[in-house]
């Protein structure tokens, strides 16, 4: 194993091969960067395809999950309409339909008599 | 390092190129036998030395980082190659009969039969210093492997192929 020839390699290559692989190897510089020019729209144009369809996801199915299609008609339907609602009635939308509202007190029936002035008036001259 | 630093980042290069190219041939050349398979790996190692330039941090000499690339790129290539990454007889023997470009007398032709009979890392081991004479702290670098595992393994394939040199009559 000690023997000079032995510690030769043994292979050999093609006539002017290390000159031409020089060659071949020195374009490598400008062929990465031409192909890295030719990339970067490409990247960009992807990346805006895939910010659209993240925003769309987001705008379309707020909860993340693929939601009943009765349940969110209906809270679509509230939340768009939500603003033609009468403050003053609020148990048209935002009630429970079953809920009936509980009977004034003497208390409340007292207050609404005492402010509308009218109502007292027109019934203490029927008097 | 500092052409590159000066803002010639392709004239750099390209005294990479001449500096290691015919270097990097024929240790890549040992480790997977062919020659068309080396001018493909080359092509690579290249590529990656000059993506890689940018991040270079001195922190090892050039001349380890660029082997330690070489060195990757070949085991990688041997690891996908599975089936050949440790040659069976037969399969060892095929290969170095049907490279082209072989050259050596029956001799020689043994030794190349025993080393591509090593695993791959151990046929890194011994061409480096066998061929290459690199010393153990350099190979050390190159490998990511410690002195006294080089040393170790090293002595193991010398021992495998003299071994195989012995069974077939060579002293």
């Amino acid at each position: 194993m000690e023997r000079e020839e032995l510690r030769q390699r043994p292979y050999s290559v093609p006539d002017g091969y290390f000159d031409a692989l020089q060659t071949r190897l020195s374009v490598i510089p400008q062929r990465e960067v031409a192909s890295r020019t030719w990339m970067r729209p490409v990247f960009a144009f992807a990346t805006g395809i895939a910010a659209v369809l993240v925003a769309c996801v987001i705008l379309f199915h707020p909860s993340g999950e693929l939601p009943d299609a009765m349940t969110d008609i209906v809270s679509y339907e509230q939340m768009a309409y939500a603003d033609l609602i009468p403050r003053t009635d609020p148990y048209i939308y935002y009630g429970d339909e079953t809920e009936q509202p509980a009977d004034p007190t003497e208390e409340e029936m007292m207050d609404y008599l005492l402010q509308n002035q009218n109502i007292l008036t027109l019934n203490d001259l029927q008097k | 390092m500092s052409l590159y630093r000066a803002g010639d980042r392709e004239r750099a290069f390209g005294e990479l190129v001449k500096s290691f190219s015919e270097r990097l041939y024929w240790h890549v050349r040992g480790l997977v036998g062919s020659h068309e398979d080396t001018d493909d790996l080359l092509q690579d190692i290249f590529v990656k030395i000059w993506n890689g330039l940018a991040t270079f941090r001195g922190d090892s000499q050039l001349f380890t980082w660029v082997f330690r690339i070489a060195t990757n790129e070949a085991l990688n290539f041997l690891r996908k190659q599975s089936l050949r990454a440790t040659f069976g007889l037969e399969e060892a023997e095929r290969v170095v009969d049907n490279d082209s470009y072989f050259g050596g007398n029956e001799m020689q032709r043994l030794l190349a039969v025993a080393i591509s009979k090593l695993p791959p890392k151990q046929r890194a081991v011994f061409n480096l210093r066998y061929f290459d004479e690199m010393p153990y702290e350099q190979m050390s670098e190159v490998l990511g492997t410690s002195v006294g595992a080089l040393k170790a393994s090293y002595h193991f394939a010398y021992e495998k192929v003299k071994e195989y040199l012995l069974q077939h009559g060579v002293e």
